[in-house]
């Protein structure tokens, strides 16, 4: 189910909160708690049902892997090793099998088929989670836990899908605590203003750039300097903009039921280096990556070289982590050595000037992000080399032939399809400048200027909600 | 004010909101589909939608049908009844027909029990190329549920959900413009779309009319766009329905739409020539595309892909010999698996002469 649906947020969301208090209301804590699993359950199935009982297993067994690691076994490494391996092997399988089948058969000129396989929604995210679960359970840090916590703190619906990654630490004691069991309003205005912001973020800015992203990426044959530069903005802006959208969305949507979910977008755009980037940008993965991957092989504990070694190594694997496919990989290296270069420079003591390091830091993520989001190596190259102005300044068309959703709600002054330029004008001023939903949230008021607001922000989304997209961050 | 106040009257506000979308979608009724008809013109209207609703009531009134798409939405029934004797047509043009429709068409009026003596097919071959779909915005071409096989409730409150903003604005302006100069016309009577104030600026100032056209004055060739080759799901639908057809003792005549010239430079003459060939080996056709005397005359079109009523009456005379005095010796030619392959070498050379007329992009 999309968060960005009537059926779930004029249905799935009332109803299942409704229910959640009503029966903390009659003190049935425990079928309060199961009821949301369950509708958890029913909110991951509506996409393909057919994947409940791979989730369904995941959740078994590393709650038993868990449990057992939390015991006194001997043979606790050898058990560790065992659950990440499985975890680490599903994904895998899932993930990233045909990658690896095309790459044997480019290699050594095979001919082995791909097995097609459909990628199971949301593995991505509590593969991970789980995986920090039972790192911890074998460091002795989680408590003993039951069953019925566990398969909710995987399962929650908010978080289920794309994240935030979020630590069984900072989500089991919210599930527990007596005054969450009972309706807050401070925390429903809250989680409305930040629901509506996500959904206006979504719809109408994400999806709006969406069109301009495609005829550049996958339709025309060759970019111009301006198209390219053009759709380079748009694709930084719309991942922005699509994945802080449904951050949003899943935080407000928790905030219903009480539950403070960890924030995992602080104004990216604003980084004055590559390394702060990825202290802004999806900061629990960020976390998990440095907690599980960089530390792990000895972070900068083990000297200059190494550092830079399991930077490259932390990067290269949180590429492949969001596609399997070289241009991921490619970016992971590119951050990688940016990241490596970046810690180098802070050594020298040499501070660069503020504008110049976000100009520097912004483009850096604006270029990287053409790899990112190019289906091949030839539309990569195609968009690089437009942006390099070797097609020529601008074409005859283009981008022009773009219809976008301006022009469907009439709004003239961004319908011509020139005036793309101004939509991502603003936007620039609106990440750089502009206070992000999280602050905007901690400085909410309930004021009357704040319900014409969300009224005005949420009747315009639903306008937008005819065209229901999936986000971008689900094909991770 | 308290944070309760402040939740209960926000979401109050956001439901009503929403209603009010609601009730305004009902009320404009953007696509014809809810049949409320306080508004009565639409270029949107879901001809689909709206004519299988007054077939349902009045297909006793007609004997004869002609199938399209909205080109073949100027063919007049008056016109074919002048031409044939004792028949009755009328024009089921619907947006973006392709053979999936015509056998919808034929089964729902089997359905209702509707006599069917005679059908003009008017085929699109240039759009023949798969059943496309819905896109967004396009609910203008989705089909009534009882033909489609939809729940119908579910069709009902997938279009009361809309908030096709753009289609209603376009609705209130068209009513007031047909106040003083009518854009667009959709006669449910005859099943006749006209479009007189396109007609009187033609009529006044062709040369003004044709410069403000993007589609009729780009006079190159860019034969890339992505035509591809007549679909396998179409040429079996084509074939089901032509057997239907035959089984039914229907008097079938069938002729392809000609494209304005802008249009034929579009295309590539191989893809386009494998469709025609592969219609002439299921069927006799007229066909009246490739460049002629009348589409490589902006004066009878109303954009690259509709022609104007005068090249219909034109099309109906060449096809059924009425009074072929104005029309050109070039305009149509009737094609079997016979002549198929000479047809297919003058078109090719018709082809060469654009190419050079109009020198390529390509």
């Amino acid at each position: 189910m999309l968060f960005n649906t009537y059926i779930y947020f004029a249905l799935f969301l009332p109803v299942t909160v409704i229910g959640y208090f009503l029966l903390n209301k009659l003190k049935l804590t425990i079928a309060s708690r199961s009821w949301l699993v369950l509708c958890s359950l029913f909110f991951y199935s509506w996409w393909e049902i057919s994947f409940l009982p791979l989730i369904l297993f995941s959740i078994l067994f590393n709650y038993t892997i868990g449990t057992a690691l939390g015991g006194k076994m001997l043979n606790r490494k050898t058990i560790l090793a065992f659950g990440i391996a499985v975890n680490v092997g599903l994904l895998g399988f899932y993930k990233y099998t045909d990658f690896l089948l095309n790459n044997i058969n480019i290699i050594i000129a095979t001919d082995i088929k791909p097995l097609n396989l459909i990628l199971p929604l949301a593995i991505s995210f509590f593969t991970f989670q789980q995986i920090t679960f039972l790192v911890d359970s074998y460091k002795g840090e989680t408590k003993e836990y039951n069953f019925l916590d566990y398969a909710l703190f995987v399962s929650f619906f908010p978080q289920l899908i794309a994240g935030p990654i979020v630590h069984h630490r900072e989500m089991m004691p919210q599930f527990k605590r007596i005054r969450n069991k009972i309706v807050n309003y401070r925390n429903m205005t809250a989680g409305i203003y930040l629901f509506i912001i996500g959904l206006f973020k979504k719809v109408i800015i994400a999806d709006s750039l969406s069109p301009y992203v495609a005829q550049a990426f996958d339709r025309m044959q060759t970019v111009s300097f301006v198209d390219g530069w053009t759709a380079s903005l748009a694709y930084t802006f719309q991942i922005y903009f699509d994945f802080s959208g449904y951050m949003d969305m899943a935080m407000g949507s928790a905030l219903f039921l009480n539950i403070k979910l960890p924030i995992n977008f602080d104004s990216p755009y604003k980084s004055l280096s590559v390394r702060e980037f990825w202290r802004r940008w999806h900061i629990t993965l960020g976390r998990f990556l440095r907690e599980h991957i960089y530390i792990p092989l000895g972070g900068n504990r083990k000297g200059e070289v190494l550092v830079y070694a399991n930077l490259m190594v932390t990067f290269l694997i949180g590429g492949l982590w969001h596609g399997a496919g070289w241009t991921f990989i490619a970016w992971g290296f590119l951050h990688g050595m940016a990241v490596a270069i970046n810690f180098a420079w802070e050594k020298t003591g040499i501070r660069l000037n503020r504008i110049l390091a976000w100009f520097l830091t912004f483009n850096f993520i604006n270029i990287t992000w053409v790899v990112f989001r190019a289906n091949s190596w030839e539309s990569a190259i195609k968009v690089l080399k437009g942006m390099s102005g070797l097609n020529g300044i601008s074409a005859k068309t283009g981008l022009s032939d773009v219809i976008s959703f301006f022009e469907i709600l009439q709004i003239k002054a961004i319908s011509n399809s020139s005036e793309i330029y101004g939509f991502l004008l603003i936007l620039m001023f609106a990440v750089i400048f502009h206070k992000n939903s999280i602050a905007m949230k901690d400085d909410f008021t309930s004021s009357g200027m704040n319900i014409a607001f969300i009224v005005t922000l949420g009747l315009l989304a639903f306008i937008g909600l005819d065209k229901v997209s999936e986000f971008l961050y689900f094909n991770f | 004010m308290r944070h309760k106040k402040w939740f209960l009257i926000t979401v109050t506000l956001l439901v009503a909101g929403r209603l009010l979308f609601l009730l305004l979608n009902y009320l404009v009724d953007p696509f014809g589909v809810f049949g409320t008809n306080i508004l009565k013109h639409s270029g949107t209207d879901n001809l689909r939608v709206m004519k299988y609703k007054y077939l349902s009531r009045n297909y006793n009134k007609y004997d004869s049908y002609v199938f399209g798409s909205s080109r073949a939405g100027v063919i007049d029934p008056g016109m074919l009844r002048k031409s044939l004797n004792n028949v009755n047509y009328y024009n089921l043009c619907v947006h973006s027909a392709n053979s999936l429709d015509y056998i919808l068409q034929l089964n729902y009026l089997n359905g209702f029990g509707a006599k069917i003596k005679n059908v003009l097919l008017v085929i699109d071959i240039d759009l023949m190329s798969d059943y496309s779909g819905i896109r967004f915005g396009e609910y203008m071409k989705i089909g009534h549920p009882k033909t489609t096989g939809k729940n119908e409730t579910a069709f009902y409150l997938d279009f009361a959900s809309k908030i096709p903003i753009l289609e209603i604005s376009s609705k209130i302006s068209e009513n007031i413009a047909f106040l003083r100069a009518p854009n667009y016309f959709n006669d449910m009577e005859s099943g006749v779309l006209s479009f007189p104030n396109i007609d009187n600026k033609i009529e006044n100032n062709h040369q003004e009319f044709i410069a403000d056209s993007k589609g009729l004055n780009s006079d190159s060739i860019n034969r890339a766009a992505p035509w591809v080759s007549w679909s396998e799901e179409n040429i079996h639908l084509l074939k089901v329905f032509l057997k239907q057809a035959k089984a039914q003792n229907i008097n079938l005549s069938i002729m392809t739409t000609p494209l304005n010239y802008n249009k034929m430079n579009e295309l590539d003459y191989f893809i386009y020539a494998g469709k025609l060939y592969a219609l002439s080996q299921l069927t006799e056709f007229w066909d009246f595309s490739g460049y002629n005397t009348i589409t490589t005359d902006n004066l009878n079109y109303y954009d690259e892909s509709h022609f104007r009523p005068n090249v219909a009456n034109m099309m109906i005379a060449r096809v059924f010999n009425y009074s072929t005095n104005d029309v050109p010796d070039d305009f149509g030619v009737y094609v079997s698996n016979k002549n198929i392959l000479k047809h297919l070498g003058d078109l090719r050379k018709q082809f060469k002469w654009a190419d050079e007329k109009w020198a390529r992009a390509d």
